[in-house]
């Protein structure tokens, strides 16, 4: 059976991560999620690798965590250990490479929370941004509650967070979601153009998150620890 | 049934300590709180810790306006988590509570501190705003969003508004892993335990706040 994330590089150094479950909407489970770890950590170690692109295959880029796995772990420490021991969102936050989202259909959840920890977020007109986790009794636990308040206005995020209640693109661009909503047909154009720019300036389209993190940008991976 | 309640407004002559008092004696059974944020106009201005109550508070805050803010008004607006403007409304500064409005729209805080009025629209684009309706609409607005937040487990409730406010002050990487400890915590209750089911059995969830 093809693996559900898909791993490429191309000869300018772009990696582009595909979420490759399109029958389910590219819910992310447990699998995905340790090779989302595997590919970013082989990102890393590739030189030549300097622009991470992250995409769905299928109608949406991703409608969440796959909660049919949810609750599976043997304990609670033993959930709380595996979260830390493949922690795929710190890995984003101080990953070397410039780090693009191209974000289409269903961002849900942690469909959203990973473009959250992106460089660069370029939405489709289509797009529907939620973080629908409160309708279970949870909270957004990939990043999404600590993440969102630090990208776009705080009383956004809380809004987002306590209701769970979807946005359209344009509400997004408005809040800074995300940065660029292009139609449709012209989103594989919009993340070309992106890509140009961060393999032309990748100190610019890092700056965003080194700030978040509190480190200088020095060029040099890994990324400092605070 | 679980409820909301409404932020009853200061008796005439009431000191600064009104707000105190009611958020003492709401109902014990109040899961969600709505301030009708015009009808505090000319109410004394409360402490900034009584303030801080309604945003530390384990309850979600809803207020909605119609008019100019100001005052006392102006802050208890500031205070809740979710602010519904009808598109005639308005801030007019200066805030009592600065240092909250620099948190949540930096900036505007200057031009609300130099006594600006702010328009409802100008405060939808900043995201102070995150309902903006039809003059008449706000309070229907406020209700219904009430309503949906009254169908969410309450305990999802208090630790979500916990890990936005008590998390955003927070270095990044403890904040995360702040996130991460709020949810196994979610984790041990029932409530979490029935989202899943209801999810896979494709019904409406029903939490007990257990």
């Amino acid at each position: 059976m093809a693996e559900p994330v898909r791993f490429a590089v191309d000869d300018r150094g772009v990696a582009v991560i595909t979420l490759d479950r399109p029958e389910r909407r590219n819910a992310i489970n447990l699998q995905m999620r340790d090779l989302l770890w595997e590919y970013l950590g082989a990102a890393a170690a590739i030189p030549e690798v300097r622009v991470i692109l992250f995409r769905g295959e299928g109608p949406c880029f991703s409608a969440g965590a796959d909660i049919s796995e949810f609750g599976t772990a043997p304990s609670i420490m033993a959930a709380r250990r595996a979260r830390h021991d493949r922690d795929i969102w710190w890995q984003l936050l101080t990953h070397p490479c410039v780090t693009i989202a191209r974000m289409h259909g269903y961002c849900y959840g942690a469909g959203l929370e990973l473009p959250l920890f992106c460089d660069l977020r370029i939405a489709s007109g289509d797009a529907r941004l939620a973080l629908p986790e409160v309708t279970l009794a949870y909270i957004p636990s990939a990043g999404g509650t600590q993440m969102l308040p630090r990208i776009a206005p705080p009383a956004v995020a809380a809004h987002l967070i306590l209701t769970g209640e979807p946005i359209g693109a344009a509400d997004a661009l408005r809040w800074g979601i995300v940065d660029a909503v292009v139609p449709p047909a012209g989103l594989d154009a919009a993340v070309e153009a992106a890509i140009e720019r961060a393999l032309a300036d990748p100190a610019a389209a890092r700056a965003r998150r080194l700030r978040l993190l509190g480190a200088a940008d020095t060029g040099e991976s890994p990324a400092p620890l605070p | 049934m679980p409820a909301f309640a409404d932020l009853p407004p200061p008796p005439p002559g009431a000191d600064a300590a009104w707000l105190d008092d009611a958020l003492d004696r709401l109902p014990g059974d109040t899961r969600v709180v709505i301030i009708a944020a015009d009808r505090f106009a000319g109410a004394p201005c409360p402490p900034a810790a009584a303030l801080r109550r309604l945003v530390l508070g384990r309850l979600p805050v809803i207020a909605w306006f119609e008019r100019d803010l100001a005052g006392a008004a102006l802050d208890l607006a500031l205070a809740a988590d979710i602010r519904v403007a009808a598109e005639s409304a308005a801030f007019r500064g200066p805030a009592g509570w600065s240092e909250r409005a620099a948190l949540l729209a930096p900036a505007l805080a200057p031009r609300l501190a130099a006594g600006e009025r702010l328009a409802a629209q100008e405060l939808f684009d900043a995201g102070l705003v995150t309902a903006l309706r039809a003059p008449g609409a706000a309070e229907a607005e406020a209700r219904r969003l009430a309503g949906v937040l009254l169908a969410r487990g309450p305990i999802a409730l208090e630790l979500a508004k916990e890990a936005v406010w008590r998390g955003l002050p927070q270095p990044i990487e403890q904040a995360l892993r702040f996130e991460t400890d709020l949810t196994m915590l979610l984790q041990t209750t029932k409530d979490r335990a029935e989202g899943v089911r209801a999810f896979l059995e494709k019904r409406t969830p029903s939490f007990t706040g257990e």
